[in-house]
């Protein structure tokens, strides 16, 4: 079928172009002798041209990957989201490391290890000596303050939230104090941190990439152009920022003498190529070593069928989750929050947009995440318990409902709305899709008014705070995403579990709190989470994706088999 | 006809029509040197022509940074999404001049552009003017190639077709050549893409360092002009044909195909200058699409940049850019043609 | 899109009508039936595609008698299914019918191309009237405004409307709208240039008639064939144009199914199911090259230049 398909078209398109006067045909009769070259041997000597005369890097031999978009800067400071660059330019005190079961713990990477004091206030942390950056630099302590006090200070910075509980964080920024009072140089290679109050995600949050670990005098000298001109862009990581072409690709160059072995690649070249389909033939032609598959999900099932043998995959430590705007009408009953839950198919839905690849979430902590907990209370879908419980509560002829898309959302989002109407439509309710542009929809939500959306919160860092505390931590929060949940009692738990010293009391009140919050207020749907896949070329050996909820990945550990 | 004393569009476009006549005297207007007594007056058209083309171009800014102001919400708040703090927000609003009333941000942009300054990209955090240049060449390079394209296909395609005026000949080359022109442009870039760099492998999928890679996004960016220029072509060659000066050509005993073509191609040759600047504008338009299938790094992306990420200053800047070119390529093409062409200066 | 078509269309509308085929036209009724005798006559394409458009009009007033299925109707299950004789082109992502929702997509292509071309034709039309007939600063002001919106590249221009409005039906036609009003504000212009000279004109004004009357009686009549040739020709583009948008994520809105939207979508499972996108782009095809043969086809039959051979 597809066979025939393709020799149809080619004779239509030959035809067409004969018939009109060969107008690209001397070319491509020219270059027909010479055919397959570049499938054959990959990306490498396609880009090679490429990287010669854009950064006067030669990049024959190098891995080639894709994204879809090109980065805003390698400047994490300064970027939520791009941070395939940090990922690999840069390193942070500690780091997460994944084991083959999918559990995640918390390593020592630039801070070889650390104390923790008795009330929880304050982080003593011993950093490794002998770490260069890629300028030469010594990495030491007052880097470390350097980096904390810049992220708080620096234009258009982003990612200050990782500080929020640091003693000091809100007057620097607000320029009541010209130091980070929490943040202390103790020696050349010691720093010691010092909380508002206890906070136990706090060593998670040294992982997450906006906490990346800059070079004092580098990065002051750079200015503004820190992580746009990759010749001022260093880091102590494994590779160096070699090359930037907006729009068309960026350039890695391996970090000799990086502190933990230089890496095997000899670089790596990130293509920036928009269109999906374009890259499904990039990878198919050879022209790609690394795709990940959540830029083309609609075609994940064939590549699954066509090359086994190079799928990669990982959780993607997000949950997808549908909320019930408790300020709308009929949402203040729980049992339509309970009959929503029942009502909306949620394996079927995973089973249609995404092959069945992820599971089915009950709660609000996703799989993958410290604090995931498969003993919590299933919900079930039951069409006819739904409409039981919207009988009861008086709604039996159904009610009307938005269902609020964002024009920016992905067409995958869109189809699972499309789906949800319908499964709502078999239980009375009727359910009308809304399309908002993006900042309409992003003003909405943030004041509080939207209707139901269905969106996907992915992990900014490894621990449970991230996900309760951004929902339901406070009436602010709450309010923000559109859920508007009422009980302050409840608020104030999940508030006050981030101090909670001990561990396994923290996690059990987190249980306990997910417990509350999903199934007895039934406060939100929760959807699904999902695998992450990579699809990977012949030569690539050793590719793990990042624990990460974003879709960066670390090319440290990579080699190509040639 | 024109009125005001400039030139009205219109006839200016009916008469850039060619047609047998017209070439002859032209020809003849460039031999005997005539030109030269016309120096003066064409000075003063020149200058007439840069003159309207002066508020066009102050319209043209004005209606984008308009349409770009009424954008529903904040546009610091979309920009940078979930993780910030409202005092960031406005401290970034307060530096970009947001603040400031819509006539004074006018005013301001104006006097910025004139300096060439199109403003910092929102998104990007660098200079839109620098941006645009860096991209610009990517998008000349296609947009020439795809252009050489859609002369080839289309003169030749449009010749054919009128010497087998209605017959099959005529039908199978136009709707070849209309084919590029019926199909979404996206369309046919896939398919070209999927045929001849997926499936037959003589070009790379992606990309746009070498000549080889540059063919496939310059055919699927002509082929949609080359109908255009088909159609034209044979409509003025049917025309052409009908001529007395063609039978007696004809009748001198020159082979027709000799005569077709070539009195065909002087003709077509003539507009050649005005099409290309009025192509301009569709060219841009269909790089915006060809260049995200290729993953050409064009000024066509940087629009769609602007768009997907909301990016105001790098949409209205690369918008303002292509339209200032467009205007200076009818500028340029007009004022060529005005000394190639005696007619619009016998009908003004 | 409009760009590539907008030199050739001003140049086959015909700009400046001869004199004595204005002024006939005036007086016989029944030539409209003439013409359409030779269009039929001499140009079977033209005619072959007249039929093609008048059976897809038909189509999509009467999609919910001849489809098949529900175009909304999804079935998870049947996700994705190859043509077969239960459903002739397949199913979608979401087990919906294609050749259904090509049929009722006829609806939403079909209005694309028509309600935008009729509002920026009507608004040209007026603007061009009255540009020609008053002349001076009427003229100046609403032909620089022509010049500034035929500057902007269409689709760019068609792209910051939609970026500032947001996706949706009714801001496609406002979109295509305001981008194409331009060009026949000019055509009309001119002929309305030369033939507010005639005779006919000089002489229902010299009796009283009212201005608007002249504009709309006398003149507009005569711009007729142009106007017909360019609506013709300007509904491809408009189709085009929509598709061009959906692609960019800023075109027609789900569940509501453009043929545009459906090529957008379909062209992710090009590799597994091709003809999810093959299919509603043949339909594009089909319509626009239609349309495209009906123009040329009218040009050659209504242009009075041609028509002289």
């Amino acid at each position: 079928m597809k066979k025939q398909l393709s020799l149809a078209l080619a004779a239509a398109m030959a035809l067409g172009l004969v018939l009109s006067g060969c107008g690209g045909g001397g070319g491509t009769a020219a270059n027909g002798g010479e055919e397959n070259t570049s499938a054959a041997d990959g990306g490498g000597t396609e880009t090679a041209a490429a990287g010669d005369s854009v950064s006067g890097v030669d990049t024959t031999g190098f891995m080639v990957d894709v994204v879809n978009a090109d980065i805003q800067t390698a400047d994490v400071q300064k970027t939520t989201k791009d941070y395939t660059m940090p990922q690999n330019i840069y390193d942070r005190l500690l780091d997460i490391e994944v084991d083959d079961a999918g559990v995640s713990k918390i390593v020592p990477s630039l801070a070889e290890d650390w104390e923790i004091s008795g009330d929880g206030l304050e982080y003593t942390f011993h950093l490794r000596q002998g770490v260069k950056f890629q300028n030469g630099n010594d990495f030491t302590a007052e880097d470390v303050v350097y980096t904390f006090h810049r992220l708080l200070t620096v234009e258009n910075g982003v990612n200050t939230e990782l500080l929020d509980q640091v003693k000091g964080a809100s007057e620097l920024i607000e320029g009541s104090a010209d130091t980070l009072e929490g943040v202390e140089l103790v020696d050349d290679y010691t720093v010691k941190i010092t909380l508002k109050e206890p906070f136990a995600a706090f060593l998670s949050c040294l992982t997450a990439p906006g906490l990346s670990i800059y070079d004092s005098e580098a990065t002051e000298a750079a200015g503004d152009q820190f992580g746009m001109d990759p010749s001022v862009t260093v880091g102590t990581g494994p590779f160096r920022f070699a090359g930037w072409t907006f729009n068309d690709q960026l350039v890695l160059v391996r970090n000799e003498d990086y502190w933990k072995g230089a890496p095997e690649l000899p670089g790596v070249v990130i293509k920036v190529i928009p269109d999906t389909e374009t890259q499904t033939m990039m990878f198919e032609s050879g022209e790609l070593d690394l795709l990940d598959l959540d830029f083309v999900t609609d075609a994940t099932d064939r590549f699954l069928e066509t090359y086994p043998d190079q799928i990669v995959q990982g959780p993607r430590v997000g949950i997808t989750y549908f909320t019930m705007n408790f300020n709308i009408e009929p949402f203040q009953d729980v049992k339509v929050r309970q009959a929503m839950q029942m009502a909306i198919d949620r394996q079927a839905i995973l089973d249609a947009l995404y092959g069945g690849r992820g599971q089915v979430e009950h709660g609000i902590y996703p799989f993958g995440l410290i604090g995931f907990h498969e003993g919590q209370t299933k919900i079930s879908y039951d069409p006819e318990g739904a409409k039981a419980l919207l009988a009861e509560a008086g709604y039996g002829d159904g009610f009307t409902m938005e269902l609020a898309a964002d024009a920016s959302a992905s067409d995958t989002v869109t189809m699972a709305l499309e789906i949800i109407k319908e499964q709502l439509a078999a239980v009375g309710i009727n359910a009308e899709i809304k399309n908002y542009d993006e900042s309409t929809w992003l003003e909405t939500r943030k004041a509080g008014e939207l209707g139901s959306f269905m969106s996907t919160w992915t992990a900014d860092f490894n621990d449970p705070e991230n996900f309760i505390y951004t929902f339901f931590g406070n009436e602010e929060k709450t309010k923000i995403r559109s859920i508007n949940y009422p009980d302050t009692a409840v608020m104030a738990r999940v508030s006050g579990a981030r101090g909670i010293v001990n561990e396994d009391e923290r996690l059990a009140e987190y249980q306990a709190l997910e417990e509350k919050l999903i199934h007895e207020d039934a406060a939100w749907v929760p959807m699904y989470s999902r695998m992450h896949l990579w699809a990977v070329s012949k030569r690539v050996q050793g590719f793990k994706p990042v624990w990460s909820g974003v879709s960066d990945r670390s090319y440290y550990g990579i080699s190509l088999s040639e | 006809m024109p009125q005001n004393g400039e030139i009205d569009f219109a006839a200016f476009f009916h008469n850039s029509l060619p047609g047998a006549p017209r070439a002859g005297k032209a020809l003849s207007f460039i031999m005997d040197g005539a030109w030269q007594k016309e120096g003066e007056q064409v000075l003063s058209r020149v200058l007439k022509r840069i003159a309207i083309s002066v508020p066009v171009l102050v319209g043209v800014v004005l209606a984008i940074f308009i349409m770009l102001r009424i954008v529903p919400g904040d546009p610091v708040t979309t920009m940078m999404g979930e993780h910030v703090n409202p005092a960031v927000i406005e401290k970034i609003s307060r530096e970009m001049g947001l603040d400031q009333p819509l006539i004074v941000q006018f005013f301001r942009y104006v006097a910025n552009a004139l300096r060439g300054d199109f403003g910092t990209s929102y998104r990007l955090n660098r200079n839109v003017t620098q941006i645009i240049l860096d991209a610009f060449p990517n998008t000349v390079k296609l947009s020439l190639l795809a252009a050489a394209v859609a002369w080839i296909i289309g003169i030749v395609a449009g010749i054919v077709a009128a010497i087998q005026q209605n017959k099959l000949l005529d039908r199978l080359f136009m709707g070849s050549a209309l084919l590029g022109v019926s199909m979404p442009v996206f369309m046919t870039a896939l398919v070209l893409q999927y045929v001849f760099a997926f499936k037959l492998k003589w070009f790379p999928v992606s990309g746009f360092d070498s000549l080889r890679a540059m063919i496939l996004p310059a055919i699927a960016l002509g082929w949609n002009s080359a109908g255009s220029i088909a159609r034209m072509t044979r409509s003025n060659l049917v025309e052409v044909m009908q001529n007395d000066f063609i039978r007696t050509a004809r009748a001198k005993g020159l082979r027709e195909q000799g005569v077709i073509v070539g009195h065909a191609l002087k003709n077509a040759m003539l507009p050649v200058v005005t099409m290309m600047a009025l192509q301009l504008s569709s060219m841009l338009s269909g790089a915006v699409l060809t260049e995200s299938v290729f993953g050409v790094p064009g000024i066509g992306r940087l629009a769609v940049n602007g768009i997907e990420t909301r990016d105001m200053p790098l949409l209205q800047g690369t918008v303002v850019f292509t339209t200032i070119l467009i205007i200076l390529g009818n500028l340029v093409a007009d004022l060529l043609y005005n000394v190639l062409d005696p007619r619009i200066r016998e009908d003004g | 899109m409009k760009d590539e078509r907008q030199e050739e269309m001003m140049a086959a509308a015909g700009t400046a009508p001869k004199p004595d085929i204005a002024e006939a036209q005036l007086g016989e009724a029944d030539t409209w039936m003439d013409k359409l005798r030779t269009l039929v006559r001499q140009n079977k394409m033209a005619a072959a595609s007249a039929v093609v458009i008048v059976l897809m009009i038909l189509v999509a007033v009467f999609a919910p008698w001849v489809a098949p299925y529900d175009h909304l109707a999804q079935s998870l299950t049947d996700r994705l299914q190859d043509p077969s004789a239960a459903h002739w082109l397949g199913t979608d992502e979401l087990g919906r019918d294609v050749y259904s929702r090509i049929i009722f997509g006829a609806r939403i292509s079909l209005t694309i191309g028509l309600v935008p071309t009729l509002i920026s034709m009507a608004i040209g039309t007026v603007l061009g009237l009255c540009a020609g007939f008053y002349g001076g600063k009427t003229d100046f002001i609403i032909m620089r405004l022509a010049d500034v919106m035929l500057a902007f590249p269409s689709l760019l221009l068609a792209m910051v409307v939609m970026y500032t409005m947001g996706g949706g039906l009714i801001n496609i036609f406002i979109a295509l709208s305001l981008v194409n009003w331009a060009g026949t504000a000019r055509i009309v212009r001119s002929h309305t240039l030369s033939l507010k000279e005639k005779e006919f004109v000089e002489a229902a004004r010299s009796i009283g008639v009212k201005k608007w009357t002249i504009m709309f009686r006398h003149i507009l009549p005569n711009c007729l064939p142009s106007l017909i040739v360019l609506f013709t020709l300007n509904i491809p583009s408009a189709i085009l144009s929509e598709a061009s948008l959906s692609f960019l994520g800023i075109g027609a809105q789900p569940p509501s199914a453009s043929w545009g939207l459906m090529v957008v979508r379909g062209k992710k499972y090009l590799f597994s199911e091709p003809w999810l996108s093959i299919a509603p782009s043949v339909a594009i095809m089909i319509v626009v090259l239609a349309f495209n043969f009906l123009g040329d086809g009218l040009r050659d039959v209504l242009d009075p230049y041609l028509k002289e051979q």
